[in-house]
């Protein structure tokens, strides 16, 4: 292929997978997160040192997240095709490889939550305890608040994740920057497209933790600690 | 149980583990408007008192009392409802760094539910009482450890409470700002009719602010009384320890004189102002050496104390002994040791 074919090829692919490989990631992101918190809070709490420890919540939540976190995902995709069909009616496409990545990162993000809210420590929560606080007034306004920064860096982290995670959706017929790369870098041996992919991939990623990093300092910054 | 105490504790224990209690059998009553002191040193139960006290933990058996109220009886909900009542001052602070001064000292306001209009009013008030007006937008991490312990005093009086407890509050302070906190939490109790419960490990703080203080120590109370009582004559050897390194350090070649005779006099009120050495020496015909001296102005009385010398002969030692009898000068004699202690 010449250049000039190289050129209008990428043009007319690259945009769209790019937005579709955005797409894949900030929702599954989204919807991994809005599962992450729920269970982040029962981990952080159900533990010894939580605000209503029950040893066997934590270790059963703790071994279904664990289960979450240790499946390869490309085996997770097809694993779990029935389900992801029942959800979104196919198994193929950009849409319905949001229900694997969701699922491949929410426990991930569960860990986050969990590790950031036991990051503040038991003496500020036993400051609120004395103040008659009631266990859902400490969580809202002292846990979360003040693990903040903390979240947004681990949430930064697990979108970069589903980034890796996104480009192997190309394999099962999802879209994203991962198909150009399968399709035309490794089926096709298009080197010039490979490249461009990878390029935009790094790029992702860096301006995703360029972002976070952002934000995180901006936090700290307002509280007076940088 | 004591109608007036507004805290009181019947026969409380605690154990964490079944050989040994954190705390023994304690019995305390603390009334309206004291000050009072808990001290002991690290491992001696304190915290884990102010935990019971404060309705934090519950003691493993006897009871404690809060304004009336058995703590144990209250359901959770009564409970965090007493708690409004207590204030909590932390050696750490224990600020939200989310927050500013103004947010900080509106926490406890927000958990009791008081009206915005409201809040927006009274925590301007707070951190002018505290010192701090003009501080409202100032994050913990941009204050310094007296403005944040300020800013900690101010949140723990934000619901009007009847007892402020004090968590080592000053420990974690420079000595400047120790003096200028004890001073703001007289002020307070003043002002606010504040009961003050102040756990400390430093002398220094019983001295200078509470008017009655209970000597912890293996989990038991080993003395309590009224600060003078305890300053004058200390009879436990845990509270002479804590009394003494406030002014002894002495070293070792200073004895070892066959004749010597240590003592040390303690005086209290009018006879911290009398002229005593010297009209001892028109007494008795000996030397005396002064090794160390103090005086304490307690909250309601001066305390003072001398460890003296006498070298001389028996006969004269004495007359020197009669002559202190006399004038009701409380005195022990103390063997090296004992001073080094």
């Amino acid at each position: 292929m010449t250049f000039q074919e190289n050129l209008t090829l990428t043009l007319r692919l690259v945009p769209i997978e790019f937005l579709n490989t955005l797409y894949m990631v900030f929702v599954s992101g989204f919807f991994a997160f809005l599962i992450g918190v729920p269970l982040g809070v029962l981990l952080y709490a159900s533990d010894k040192s939580g605000l209503y420890p029950s040893p066997w919540i934590y270790r059963g939540m703790g071994t279904i997240v664990n289960i979450g976190r240790s499946i390869p995902f490309a085996i997770l995709i097809v694993a779990i095709i029935p389900f992801t069909r029942w959800i979104v009616g196919t198994s193929l496409g950009t849409t319905a490889s949001i229900v694997p990545l969701t699922i491949a990162a929410a426990p991930f993000m569960a860990r986050v939550i969990e590790g950031a809210l036991k990051e503040v420590g038991g003496e500020m929560v036993e400051a609120a305890t004395t103040m008659g606080a009631t266990k859902a007034f400490i969580i809202s306004k002292v846990l979360f608040p003040e693990s903040l920064p903390t979240i947004v860096s681990g949430v930064t982290l697990a979108l970069v994740t589903l980034v890796g995670y996104s480009a192997l959706a190309g394999l099962v017929g999802g879209g994203g920057l991962g198909k150009i790369a399968i399709q035309y870098g490794y089926q096709r041996f298009n080197g010039f497209l490979m490249i461009i992919t990878l390029i935009l991939i790094v790029l992702l990623v860096e301006g995703i933790e360029y972002m976070g990093n952002a934000l995180v300092r901006s936090i700290e910054k307002k509280r007076g600690k940088r | 149980m004591n109608k007036n105490a507004l805290i009181e504790l019947e026969k409380v224990s605690k154990c964490f583990t079944p050989e040994k209690d954190a705390l023994q059998s304690i019995d305390l009553e603390i009334f309206p408007g004291d000050i009072f002191g808990i001290i002991g040193r690290s491992g001696a139960g304190k915290s884990t008192l102010l935990r019971c006290l404060c309705g934090l933990d519950a003691p493993t058996s006897g009871r404690v009392f809060f304004d009336g109220e058995d703590l144990s009886l209250q359901g959770s909900k009564e409970l965090r409802k007493k708690k409004q009542s207590m204030g909590m001052v932390f050696q750490h602070f224990n600020l939200l760094s989310s927050r500013t001064a103004f947010g900080n000292v509106s926490f406890p306001l927000e958990i009791a539910k008081v009206p915005d209009e409201v809040r927006k009013k009274k925590v301007p008030h707070l951190l002018s009482l505290v010192g701090l007006s003009g501080k409202e937008n100032f994050y913990p991490a941009t204050l310094s450890g007296g403005e944040k312990q300020r800013v900690a005093i101010a949140r723990a009086i934000a619901n009007d409470p009847k007892v402020l407890f004090c968590d080592e509050a000053t420990s974690a302070l420079d000595p400047a700002n120790v003096k200028s906190l004890l001073d703001l939490l007289k002020e307070l109790k003043g002002k606010l009719n504040l009961t003050i419960v102040i756990i400390t490990h430093q002398m220094e703080v019983i001295r200078e602010i509470c008017t009655k203080v209970a000597v912890l120590e293996e989990g038991k109370i080993v003395e309590e009384g009224r600060v003078s009582d305890l300053f004058a004559a200390p009879k436990h050897p845990t509270t002479r320890r804590f009394l003494h390194h406030l002014t002894h350090d002495l070293p070792d070649h200073i004895f070892g004189n066959p004749n010597q005779e240590l003592l040390r006099l303690s005086f209290r009120g009018e006879k911290a102002k009398k002229p005593l050495i010297s009209r001892l020496l028109r007494h008795a015909n000996i030397e005396v050496n002064i090794l160390a001296g103090s005086i304490d102005a307690l909250q309601n009385e001066v305390v003072g104390h001398l460890v003296v010398e006498f070298v001389g002969d028996e006969a004269e030692k004495a007359k020197a002994h009669d002559f202190l009898q006399k004038e009701k000068i409380t005195y022990e004699r103390l063997t090296p040791r004992e001073l080094k202690e």
